[in-house]
């Protein structure tokens, strides 16, 4: 349903430097004020049920709300996530704008906290994996010897890196369906990805990786 | 799609339905006997309005800050009659210790039926206002959480007052005041989680 109702396109990512997360201060975000009373009255019309209205609205708020994630996420693929899941959360609780009420800070409000959680998110999972390669790194197995350990740990560690640097619901999907080998219902049922998502997911993970650890064999080699 | 209504009318809403099961415990226990006399106390009745105000106020502010877009000032809003509300029982206690002495300070471990009548009677008030709320997961999962028990014990807590009286201030503070804060206290901790399985909060 959402495909029909969500009518805009995915940003292409910029390029792997600028899909860092942004360190210093954000950029401001564009003022888009003269557009809020415009706002407010198509989502009145959506919530009267007019579906053209609530496709204008969705594809005149999508530049905002996607500089609000690239603004917490960075350009990346992790802030075109982020900005289909806040578009689907606009879509599930469109109810609760209030008419009357301004709009902007009920957008921004929907955008910033869906865009805390997943940096939550991103965080926790990142200390559960750095614990993880730390506790590999602190048992080498005792039937390899130095040469064959220190050759494992540095591909461990390669492929740690690599991983690390999938977008987050590639890394999910990777997570779930390769490293803890959990079927594909299975795996639906421990992340918010249908079991379509996750084989794009990863398929794209797999080729990215593919792609970012031969290129680190060239150059290693 | 209808849009919300504002948060005074689903308060209004929830309090004529904490009334009712309010209502609904009299006539199934019977009201205390000595529940006038306690009132004609200007400190008990003082400890009773301040615990139904802490309820209603709590789920006003629940109905504020899980709109996306509202002040999240508003969650302080029970605050003044929380206060008032244990400074009352405090009272109380000074009050008993004072006509009994230090017998005003035993232990009444009977009374713990206070502490899980209320937590019965939140449970209802606490699920109608998680379904009423249940878009709140994407805005404030944890303090709207806390606010939503916080309401439904201190309604409660009122409500229980009706059915049972006697005890000494300070099983009061103890049974009461302790349900209300442990009740609270474990929503705030699981309100996330609350929020996940109905609505939209991330885990």
């Amino acid at each position: 349903m959402m495909q029909n109702i969500l009518p805009f396109a995915r940003a292409a990512p910029t390029d792997t430097a600028s899909a860092e997360p942004m360190q210093t201060s954000p950029p401001p975000l564009p003022d888009a004020t003269p557009n809020g009373d415009e706002w407010a009255a198509l989502m009145l019309l959506a919530q009267a049920g007019d579906r053209a209205s609530y496709h204008a609205l969705l594809q005149a708020v999508t530049p905002y709300l996607r500089s609000i994630t690239r603004r917490y996420l960075g350009r990346g693929e992790d802030a075109e996530d982020a900005l289909q899941e806040v578009l689907m959360v606009v879509h599930g609780i469109r109810h609760t704008y209030e008419p009357g009420r301004p709009f902007k800070p009920w957008l921004s409000t929907i955008a910033s906290r869906r865009c805390i959680d997943l940096l939550r998110r991103r965080s926790h999972r990142l200390k559960h994996e750095i614990d993880a390669a730390g506790e590999i790194d602190s048992h080498p197995q005792a039937a390899h010897g130095p040469e064959e350990t220190l050759v494992r740990r540095q591909a461990a560690g390669t492929l740690h890196r690599a991983v690390a640097a999938l977008p987050e619901r590639q890394r999910e999907a990777i997570r779930l369906l390769r490293l803890n080998e959990l079927s594909l219902a299975e795996a639906t049922s421990h992340c918010d990805q249908s079991i379509g998502s996750l084989k794009v997911a990863c398929h794209r993970a797999l080729k990215s990786l593919q792609r970012s650890l031969g290129n680190k064999g060239q150059a290693n080699g | 799609m209808k849009p919300l209504a504002s948060p005074l009318l689903r308060t209004m809403l929830w309090v004529v339905l904490a009334s009712a099961v309010m209502a609904i415990l009299i006539v199934a226990f019977g009201a205390h006997p000595r529940f006038t006399q306690v009132l004609a106390n200007p400190g008990s009745t003082m400890e009773w309005i301040a615990s139904l105000l802490t309820g209603v106020l709590a789920a006003y502010s629940v109905f504020q800050i899980s709109v996306p877009g509202r002040s999240p000032s508003w969650a302080w809003l029970p605050l003044p009659t929380a206060m008032l509300w244990l400074a009352s029982i405090g009272f109380g206690c000074l009050h008993d210790f004072g006509q009994l002495g230090a017998g005003a300070f035993a232990f009444e471990m009977e009374s713990w039926e206070c502490a899980g009548a209320i937590t019965m009677m939140s449970l209802p008030l606490g699920l109608v206002m998680l379904v009423m709320v249940r878009h709140a997961g994407v805005v404030r999962p944890g303090p709207t959480a806390l606010l939503m028990a916080l309401g439904a014990a201190a309604m409660s807590a009122a409500g229980v007052s009706l059915i049972h009286a006697g005890e000494n201030a300070l099983m009061v503070l103890f049974w009461h005041a302790g349900a209300v804060l442990v009740l609270s206290s474990l929503s705030w901790v699981i309100g996330r989680q609350l929020f996940s399985w109905i609505g939209y909060a991330r885990r």
